[in-house]
């Protein structure tokens, strides 16, 4: 296992390295900043030259990215381009903000995913199921950013039940997170009815019914827990899918987190401010999926992990 | 849980079994979702095809004078414009039935893609394992662990809007999860006794994953990108809503629901109408997808 963890870290960093190649190169190619910065006060060669220089853009790209790797091992991202302040308390302010959001978003989903699709799954063909399938085709249908639109609509122009935008608190929370958590809970919902129907069509359930199992023991111990394995799978999967939603809705309700901010930062080919942004996001994500594959091993002995 | 699958029972009961077609259509007949799903993807291709000729305004011309009428049975409503007018006075109707041309495009052709590269990457990876895996699966995870919006963000800022650099961005980012979605459900098939038996006499790896693993994993590949289809319209149309991917002279869904934002108050129709026929579009692919799968596995089903 430790052996297993070691290896997955090993590959974390070859992505890593990959990631902050192709985040490198893509954010050099969308243009100079230099030239953003200056836009419209036609600048002298040398006004853009010294502002190069101090930005150490004037330096070989191998050079460049030699500091940006060396500042990833010492946890130095650089300053912003823009602002002057270092990026990384930057970044690290605005990250709370987004996973506070994701977070909202995750607790919702789960909690109505797993009824949801278990009651589906077992009450097959019923009204119950018809319901249950319903509302988990509704949430993958809905564009996020069209129902946050729509709920902003309802419930904070017409009846002021919660603020149209802004981060003030638990109430400014509720909007975004029901619409994250609504989306995701479609996803999961689909996904642990469809696994539930397929292990519970399975011998082995058969054989725990007739061993005299009670049928609630059988759902929740033999069949969910085998069932999990693709949800889980997938809930790690859709984590990417959950950061961009994020952003998506970020943008909608001008909630102050890291969405927002890289979207600014491509604008204004601040640099620094997007390779780490990227970098950190990334990251986050990978150590979800690492969670996730553990995971797998626990859930299901037949995946054999150490070796 | 009781029962034998009803396609089991039939196959046992009926001294022959029904042609491939008749099999497809009386499941799509008794299975309303399926319908459902099916008539609203025929409505939006039906659209797509014909939208010059079903339309009934010019999508790209709008008179001034009309801007922000409501839709024809509110007060103030004007009956030459259904569904009411954007905030240049174009008619609403006109170019909800315009967008779906792009969406459908994008759609379709970046979820091609996508299986083109990864579902022989997930059967390879799991099959193999192993320095094979190692190797494919690094690659997925670069393109995985890449947080998509902000892929697609440095992407469309880098080559600019456009409908095929959307196909691409999509297309690309798209091809990892299918990769694992299918590697996972190989690493499953792999200990079962049949294809262990299959390879113990002898199978080549190419009739291994050809006749035992292929076979197996379509089911969950076409769910996956049905869902995809879905998921690409989507995307295509919050990039839109950010204001990147598209030319907004084209007429697309996330484009208008922009649009309307600065109106929401006082114009709702803006944003109501096209992400309605955003949400009724996806919601048909994934109707359609649920369908395709009772067909396909009929013991997995419905």
């Amino acid at each position: 296992m430790i052996r297993y963890i070691l290896r997955r870290l090993f590959h974390t960093v070859f992505v890593l390295f990959g990631i902050s190649l192709i985040v490198f190169v893509t954010v050099r190619l969308t243009g100079n900043p230099v030239a953003a910065m200056l836009q419209g006060s036609n600048p002298s060669v040398q006004a853009m030259a010294s502002l190069e220089k101090a930005l150490g853009l004037n330096q070989p790209y191998i050079v460049q990215y030699w500091i940006f790797i060396k500042g990833i091992a010492t946890l130095n991202f650089g300053t912003s381009f823009v602002t002057g302040q270092p990026v990384l308390p930057m970044i690290w302010s605005r990250l709370g903000a987004t996973a506070l959001l994701a977070i909202g978003g995750i607790v919702v989903g789960v909690l109505i995913a797993i009824p949801v699709g278990i009651l589906s799954a077992i009450r097959y063909g019923t009204i119950l199921d018809v319901l249950g399938r319903g509302i988990s085709l509704l949430g993958i249908s809905f564009p996020n950013y069209w129902l946050a639109t729509m709920l902003i609509l309802i419930f904070s122009v017409d009846l002021h039940w919660f603020p149209v935008a802004g981060s003030e608190g638990f109430s400014s929370l509720v909007l975004p997170s029901f619409t994250l958590g609504f989306i995701l809970a479609g996803i999961l919902a689909r996904l642990v009815r469809t696994s539930m129907l397929e292990t519970l069509g399975s011998q082995y359930i058969v054989t725990a019914r007739a061993k005299g199992l009670t049928r609630w023991r059988v759902i929740i111990v033999h069949a969910l827990r085998n069932a999990l394995l693709p949800t889980i799978t997938f809930m790690g999967i859709q984590f990417g899918g959950l950061l961009g939603g994020v952003v998506i809705l970020e943008e909608v309700f001008s909630w102050p987190g890291i969405g927002r901010l890289v979207l600014t930062a491509v604008n204004e080919r601040d640099y620094p401010v997007v390779q780490a942004s990227v970098l950190l996001l990334s990251f986050l994500y990978i150590m979800v999926n690492l969670v996730v594959d553990l995971s797998y091993a626990f859930l299901d002995p037949r995946i054999r992990i150490g070796d | 849980m009781s029962s034998i699958p009803e396609a089991q029972r039939s196959v046992l009961s009926t001294p022959h079994v029904p042609s491939r077609f008749s099999r497809v259509l009386r499941n799509l007949l008794g299975n309303q979702g399926g319908l459902t799903g099916v008539f609203l993807v025929t409505l939006v291709f039906v659209c797509a095809i014909f939208a010059p000729w079903i339309s009934p305004h010019d999508p790209t011309a709008g008179n001034i004078l009309n801007r922000l009428d409501p839709p024809a049975w509110m007060a103030g409503g004007n009956p030459t414009f259904p569904l009411g007018t954007d905030p240049v006075g174009r008619d609403l109707l006109s170019r909800i039935i315009f967008g779906s041309r792009i969406s459908l495009y994008i759609g379709l052709l970046s979820t091609l893609l996508s299986v083109i590269i990864g579902l022989p990457a997930g059967l390879l990876a799991g099959y193999f394992g192993g320095l094979v895996d190692d190797v494919i699966m690094r690659i997925a995870d670069v393109f995985f662990a890449f947080p998509f919006i902000l892929f697609a963000i440095l992407v469309l800022a880098l080559f600019g809007p456009g409908v095929n650099n959307l196909v691409l961005v999509l297309g690309i980012s798209g091809w990892a999860g299918l990769a694992r979605v299918v590697r996972s459900q190989v690493l499953v098939l792999k200990e079962l006794d049949y294809v262990k038996a299959a390879s113990t006499y002898g199978a080549t790896p190419g009739g291994v994953i050809l006749r035992h693993l292929l076979p197996n994993v379509w089911g969950i590949v076409l769910v996956v990108s049905t869902l995809n289809i879905g998921i690409n319209i989507l995307l295509t149309s919050a990039l839109s809503f950010l204001g990147l991917g598209l030319d907004p002279i084209i007429p697309d869904w996330g484009g208008m629901i922009a649009s309307g934002q600065l109106y929401m108050t006082t114009a709702w129709w803006v944003d109501a109408f096209p992400g309605i026929a955003l949400m009724l579009t996806v919601l048909g692919f994934n109707l359609v997808g649920d369908w395709i799968r009772d067909v396909v596995d009929p013991t997995m089903s419905r």
